[in-house]
C-alpha cells in the first residue's frame, strides 16, 4: 500500500508538471478496467467510450483538487459509475441492451479455446445485463474495481447492509442465469 | 459450491474489454491538449499571517488567490529523461494595495505555491536559491519561453531550470472589487446571504460574533465573506479570502 501511494504521488506530481509520459501511464494503467466497468454498467460500447473519455478528462481538469491516498483506481471507477448513472438517467433507458461480444484482445489461445472464452464472456455479459442496475453496479464495482462495500454504499447512497445485499443477490441471480443457459 | 462461487467471481474479475486504438488516440489527444492548456491556478484561503498583518496596519480590502506553478531544475545534460527526484514546496506571498479614496484602502494579497525539484536539489535552501536566480534572470529578460507556460533559463552553475506556470503575479482588478463590494453591501442590507455561525471573539470587553456568509452576485459568482457582528447586530467588520475578492474591514 505504501508503495502504491508513493507511486501515485509521483504520478500525480508528474501529471501536474505536464508530463505526457505520466499522462500515458495514467491512461494505459486504467483504461481497460474502466472501459470494462462502463460497458458492464451501460451495456453499450459507444456510451462506455464516452463515459471513459469524460472521466479521464474530468480527472485531468481537477488534478489540483485530487488528494493522493493510494486509491486512484477506485476514484476513477467511482467516477465511471457516477457518469454511467447520469448517462442512464439522461437517456431514460429502461430496457437492458444485449452486451456486445468482445472480439478484440491479444490472447494467443488456440482457436477453439478462444471461441470458448468468447462464448463464456458473451454469456456473462448477457447475464450481467439482466441484473437490476444497482445489483450490477455493486457486483462490478466490487469485483472489477476492488471497491469495498463501504465505498459502494457511499456511492449508491445506501447503507452498508443494503450494498452487501445487492452484491449477494446480484451474484445469486448471475449464478442462476448462467447455470440455466 | 464454494468452487463454483469462486469461479464466477474470478470470471467477473478476469472479464476484460479492451479499448480500441481509435478511442485511445481520441482520449490521449484530448488529454494532451487539456494538460497543455491547463492553467495551474487554484484558489486558496487567505493565510492567517498576511491577513493579520494587513488588517492591523490599516483598513483594507483583501482578496486572495493562489497560483500553483512548478519549477524543475535539471542537469545540463538533460535530454529526453525527466528524472526529478526531490520536490520542495515553496510558498510565495504577494500583496499590492491602492487607496482609491480617503480612509479606504483596497488590497490584493495572493499566495503562490511552487514545487521545485531536481536530482541534485538536497534542501529547501537550494530550491529557493534556484528559484530566486530564475526570477532574477526572468526579470532581466534572459528566460526563454519554450512553449506556452513553460520557461527555461540556464543558471550560473550551468544547470537548466524549467518553470511551468506564469512567473508574473495576476493583476488585481480593483474596480471590479469595488463593484462587487457594493453589490455585497446591497445584498446584506436586503438580508440576502447564507449565514453560518463560526465562533465568538472578545474585543475591548465585548463579545463579537463571527459569521461566514455566502453571497451570490448578479454575475453568478459566489463570494464567501467573514462578517464580525457587534452585540447589537451591527456590522463590526468584514473580510474575505479565496476566489479572488476581499471585503472591507472596518476595525
Amino acid at each position: 500500500m505504501q508503495t502504491d501511494r508513493m507511486n501515485e504521488e509521483q504520478l500525480i506530481r508528474d501529471l501536474r508538471s505536464g508530463s505526457r509520459a505520466a499522462l500515458r501511464l495514467l491512461y494505459e494503467s486504467h483504461k481497460d478496467r474502466l472501459f470494462t466497468l462502463a460497458c458492464g454498467l451501460l451495456g453499450d460500447a459507444a456510451g462506455a467510450e464516452d463515459a471513459v473519455h469524460d472521466v479521464f478528462l474530468g480527472f485531468v481538469e481537477s488534478l489540483h483538487n485530487y488528494h493522493v491516498n493510494g486509491g486512484l483506481g477506485a476514484y476513477l471507477a467511482a467516477s465511471v459509475a457516477n457518469r454511467a448513472r447520469d448517462r442512464l438517467r439522461a437517456v431514460k433507458r429502461h430496457a437492458v441492451k444485449e452486451a456486445e461480444i468482445d472480439s478484440g484482445g491479444e490472447r494467443c489461445e488456440p482457436p477453439e479455446a478462444r471461441a470458448i472464452l468468447q462464448e463464456e464472456t458473451h454469456r456473462l455479459e448477457l447475464a450481467l445485463a439482466e441484473l437490476p442496475y444497482e445489483q450490477r453496479e455493486a457486483v462490478l464495482l466490487h469485483l472489477q474495481s476492488d471497491l469495498n462495500f463501504q465505498k459502494i454504499a457511499e456511492l449508491q447512497g445506501v447503507s452498508l447492509r443494503t450494498a452487501q445485499g445487492r452484491y449477494r443477490y446480484g451474484m445469486e441471480k448471475l449464478r442462476s442465469l448462467l447455470t440455466s443457459r | 459450491m464454494q468452487d463454483a462461487k469462486r469461479s464466477l467471481e474470478e470470471q467477473i474479475r478476469n472479464w476484460c474489454k479492451r479499448t480500441s486504438d481509435t478511442l485511445d488516440r481520441r482520449i490521449l489527444d484530448d488529454l494532451g491538449e487539456k494538460l497543455q492548456r491547463q492553467e495551474p491556478i487554484a484558489p486558496a484561503p487567505m493565510p492567517a499571517g498576511i491577513w493579520a498583518r494587513i488588517v492591523n496596519a490599516t483598513r483594507i480590502r483583501l482578496a486572495a488567490a493562489a497560483v500553483v506553478a512548478l519549477a524543475i531544475l535539471l542537469p545540463a545534460s538533460y535530454a529526453a529523461v525527466e528524472a526529478v527526484v526531490n520536490y520542495f514546496t515553496i510558498s510565495e506571498d504577494h500583496v499590492c494595495v491602492e487607496t482609491p479614496e480617503p480612509n479606504v484602502t483596497v488590497g490584493f494579497a495572493a499566495r503562490r505555491t511552487i514545487s521545485v525539484g531536481g536530482p541534485d536539489i538536497a534542501s529547501e535552501k537550494e530550491a529557493r536559491a534556484g528559484l530566486e536566480e530564475f526570477y532574477r534572470l526572468y526579470r532581466e529578460g534572459k528566460a526563454r519561453q519554450i512553449e506556452p507556460g513553460l520557461w527555461q533559463v540556464t543558471l550560473a552553475s550551468g544547470e537548466i531550470f524549467k518553470y511551468r506556470g506564469s512567473p508574473e503575479w495576476p493583476a488585481p482588478d480593483f474596480a471590479a472589487q469595488k463593484a462587487e463590494l457594493a453589490e455585497i453591501s446591497a445584498l446584506r442590507s436586503a438580508g440576502k446571504g447564507e449565514r453560518t455561525f463560526l465562533r465568538e471573539m472578545e474585543q475591548k470587553g465585548q463579545t463579537l460574533r463571527v459569521y461566514q456568509v455566502c453571497y451570490t452576485l448578479s454575475s453568478g459568482k459566489r463570494m464567501i465573506v467573514t462578517e464580525v457582528v457587534n452585540p447589537d447586530g451591527s456590522l463590526a467588520g468584514m473580510g474575505a479570502g479565496g476566489g479572488g475578492f476581499g471585503g472591507t474591514f472596518v476595525p
